[in-house]
């Protein structure tokens, strides 16, 4: 009675068909991570050592340790932290708790939206015009970290968004109910239940930009000699190149230090 | 039948008055024309089948229709002597009603916690007062016993029977004038459904009590006086007993209580 | 038993007070809208920023005809410097397109897969791989460019030059590829388990569920994706720069280097003196970039939202 017609055989051959060939793609989408973290883990595996991570570059950035650039990365990133997270999660409890179903809220989410997809040299460009020259904060961290937050901001707000849309909210009727205002409501119920969400969201999810060179290094001239370009230029270095503290520089200045350019 | 020792509540003093309640839903009508008012102290009922309006009817009772999106309510509704639109902080007047919900819902903290957010909220800070409150509420609401050893295990890893009396406790931490129930038994067992209906005969003498119901002989066992609501309007209201006599002013509530549909 | 003795609001002594909590409610309502519409603030903040660097060009200098339609980018020409980004909007479009061809099927299939066909462990530790994929700097990217897949295309294909199109739009295709795949997975996993369901209850097979039933169901999210991933590849700098080559001109094979827009601006603007013509011209190379981004983006929110609903 349940023998297989010959469309059933047709069918559970295209079935099959196609679960290898998407199976397939899948296995060729991962093949390259794979083959990178081989690469690095194989390559650069034995040079990590608590020396490499605490000395300075030596003999032109070719040998020595990572210690200025790893203490940059880790101001930049704090100081950029410390910018968008407080308001990123606001922006997050505003979406979630109090914002009704308006255009107002359609124009955040379409705002959040291309924040998050401005190209970053965009974003290195608005560095550059707001923070470097505008408010004359010059070349420095402060100018890099705040381009930073901006980069940063959706993926906080979308992050700490998913964590508290996902108290139920049954949770939160119930304690209306009891004539708990929003902010009482959030305080002693939403936020501690998605407390740990929010904190790992931000973590992995904030982990990310670090790794793309800050956008303002390339625009934004880099001053002190280990960090110079200039040095970068001479062969491609797959660290972001670091600005380190430096006065402001005045608006009339000419020509700042060269560009990023890793090869030349 | 109605309890016994149940205070008469003919000559009560209103609490609550319904005048002209219209509610909609996106501009569709979910329930039109409610006339009614609660007396103190007794136990109202509301049955109907589903989609009466019932919900939505307590909903506008405690402003929870501003909670809503697309929800609007016109009419009033005068409770201790003001009309609750027109009370400036919506928030103390949901604390002086109580609400107890068809599923059980257990806040993630502790079991003394729950029974405590409410007190903490008002202000009350002192540990041995609190204290007092949360046992004398989970006394009341029968499950003291049940979790005196427990207090700072989570209320929401609770059995269903445990979280809707735990939500009861929560409710009467309130100290409300009001106690609102939807349906309350619909998630619990029998057993915790009779331990429920007992304290709410309790009760009454503090507070009064709206009950609505899908439970046409929990209303028999509870009201003092029954409304029957039926797609979006409010059919009748009488004295319970005489309601379940078949001394009814209007055919389709005969044929509910006879248990002919819904 | 006696009633009690309490009447209706003895209890509480005029309970409508505006007490501390509500005003405490009230400015955090304040407060938290100010972080809501801090996007708002910084999106335009952007444009306004990078408008007022690039204005003078626009208004002095822009010749719109010779912007848009000629591919001759010289603008440090002593005598006769021209601004047509022809040429850089060709290489931005021929890479981004091969990276498109590239992903767009890899993607979907991913997906596909992930979604569909996978269960249980597999599932998680492909999605893992999968996100692993969009962790991996732009840097590394450009840097397997330059150093693994230069030799290797010269080699296999026996071109004079590895940094090309070919080059370039591989990478972006597997850096835009992570996005579009779990988008697409979300847009899957969106279609309700009763679809799938009630086709497999009519005998239908694993494949033809999906064809029949969950791709028409989720072809608005999965078009959303794919615009989301062309944004993603048409902003894309670091990688692009290093692995597109330098050569300015309108791309005639897969195997030419070509120059992007974003590259453009990354490359030059350290040499250029802040305010002169030139600087002002990459500014405006930049506003391009945003208002193209933002239709893209734009489009792509409404699609999704579109089905969303409806």
């Amino acid at each position: 009675m349940f023998e297989a017609t010959t469309q059933n055989r047709r069918d559970r051959r295209t079935q099959t068909l196609f679960r290898v060939l998407f199976g397939a793609m899948t296995v060729l989408l991962i093949i390259p991570v794979l083959i990178i973290l081989g690469t690095l883990i194989v390559k650069g595996g034995p040079i990590v050592s608590i020396n490499f991570l605490f000395t300075n570059p030596t003999h032109g950035m070719t040998a020595g340790g990572i210690f200025p650039a790893l203490l940059g990365t880790v101001w930049l990133v704090s100081v950029a932290l410390l910018a968008s997270v407080p308001l990123g999660v606001a922006a997050a409890i505003y979406l979630s708790e109090y914002a009704g179903d308006n255009w107002l809220t359609r124009i955040i989410n379409l705002a959040i939206i291309n924040l998050a997809g401005v190209p970053s040299i965009v974003h290195a460009l608005f560095g550059v015009g707001a923070f470097v020259l505008f408010f004359e904060f010059g070349t420095s961290i402060l100018a890099a970290s705040l381009t930073l937050a901006i980069m940063t901001l959706p993926v906080v707000i979308v992050s700490t968004l998913q964590s508290l849309q996902s108290v139920p909210h049954a949770f939160r009727e119930a304690c209306w109910n009891m004539g708990a205002t929003r902010w009482q409501t959030i305080r002693k119920v939403v936020l501690p239940n998605a407390i740990s969400g929010i904190l790992t969201g931000i973590i992995l999810e904030v982990s990310a930009p670090p790794a793309r060179p800050p956008r303002s290094c390339s625009p934004v001239r880099c001053s002190s000699p280990p960090f110079c370009p200039r040095a970068c230029s001479t062969r491609p270095w797959p660290w972001p190149c670091i600005c380190s503290w430096s006065p402001p520089r005045s608006r009339t200045s000419r020509r700042p230090c060269p560009s990023v350019s890793p090869w030349s | 039948m109605v309890a016994a020792d149940a205070p008469s509540t003919a000559a009560a003093p209103t609490l609550l008055e319904v005048r002209d309640l219209r509610i909609a839903y996106h501009g569709e009508t979910a329930l039109q024309g409610v006339n009614l008012e609660v007396r103190e102290h007794e136990i109202f009922g509301i049955i109907g089948p589903a989609n009466a309006g019932k919900t939505s009817f307590l909903k506008a009772l405690n402003r929870m229709d501003e909670e809503t999106a697309g929800m609007s309510v016109h009419g009033e509704v005068v409770f201790g002597g003001r009309d609750v639109r027109r009370w400036r902080n919506v928030y103390a007047l949901r604390r002086r009603i109580g609400v107890v919900f068809p599923l059980p819902v257990g806040l993630p903290l502790s079991v003394y916690d729950n029974v405590a957010l409410a007190p903490r909220l008002a202000g009350i800070r002192d540990r041995a007062e609190l204290d007092v409150i949360v046992e004398r509420c989970l006394e009341r609401a029968s499950l003291w016993d049940e979790v005196k050893d427990r207090l700072s295990s989570l209320g929401s890893l609770l059995s269903g029977g445990q979280q809707q009396r735990l939500t009861i406790a929560r409710a009467l931490s309130q100290e409300p004038q009001m106690l609102m129930l939807d349906e309350f038994s619909i998630a619990v067992d029998p057993v915790t459904t009779m331990r429920i209906e007992d304290v709410l005969k309790e009760l009454r003498h503090e507070m009064t009590i709206i009950l609505v119901t899908n439970l046409v002989q929990q209303a028999r066992r509870l009201a003092d006086r029954t409304a029957f609501f039926l797609e979006g309007a409010c059919v009748e209201i009488g004295d319970t007993e005489a309601l379940f006599r078949g001394e009814v002013q209007d055919p389709r509530t005969r044929a509910y209580l006879e248990g002919r549909f819904g | 038993m006696a009633a009690s003795s309490r009447t209706g609001t003895s209890r509480h002594p005029d309970p409508d007070r505006l007490d501390a909590a509500w005003f405490v409610d009230r400015a955090v309502q304040f407060i938290v809208f100010l972080g809501g519409i801090s996007a708002i603030v910084f999106v335009l903040g952007i444009f306004l920023f990078i408008t007022k660097e690039g204005l003078g060009f626009i208004v002095h200098d822009l010749n719109l005809k010779e912007f848009f339609l000629s591919p001759r980018w010289v603008p440090t020409s002593e005598h006769h410097p021209t601004y047509g980004i022809l040429a850089l909007m060709a290489g931005t479009a021929s890479i981004t397109g091969l990276a498109m061809v590239v992903a767009v099927p890899f993607s979907l299939g991913a997906a596909v897969y992930i979604s569909e066909f996978a269960t249980g462990r597999t599932k998680e530790t492909l999605k893992v791989l999968v996100e692993l994929l969009a962790a991996i700097p732009s840097v590394v990217w450009g840097f397997i460019g330059l150093t693994i897949m230069n030799p290797l295309i010269i080699a296999l294909f026996d071109v004079p030059v590895g940094l090309n199109i070919l080059n370039a739009g591989i990478i972006l295709g597997l850096m835009a590829a992570p996005i579009m795949t779990s988008i697409s997975e979300d847009a899957l996993r969106a279609v309700p388990d009763r679809y799938r369901e009630a086709a497999e209850a009519l005998g239908a097979t694993r494949w033809q569920l999906i064809y029949k039933t969950v791709f028409p169901a989720a072809k608005n999210g999965l078009l959303g994706a794919v615009l989301l991933g062309v944004g993603r590849g048409f902003g894309e700098t670091m990688a692009v720069l290093m692995a597109s080559g330098h050569a300015i001109h309108m791309p005639t094979s897969i195997f030419d280097s070509v120059r992007a827009l974003t590259a453009t601006i990354a490359a030059e603007l350290g040499e250029t003196a802040v305010g002169s013509v030139h600087y002002k011209a990459l500014f405006t190379i930049g506003i391009f970039l945003f208002l193209v981004t933002f239709l893209i983006n734009l489009t792509a929110d409404l699609i999704v939202r579109g089905i969303r609903k409806g």
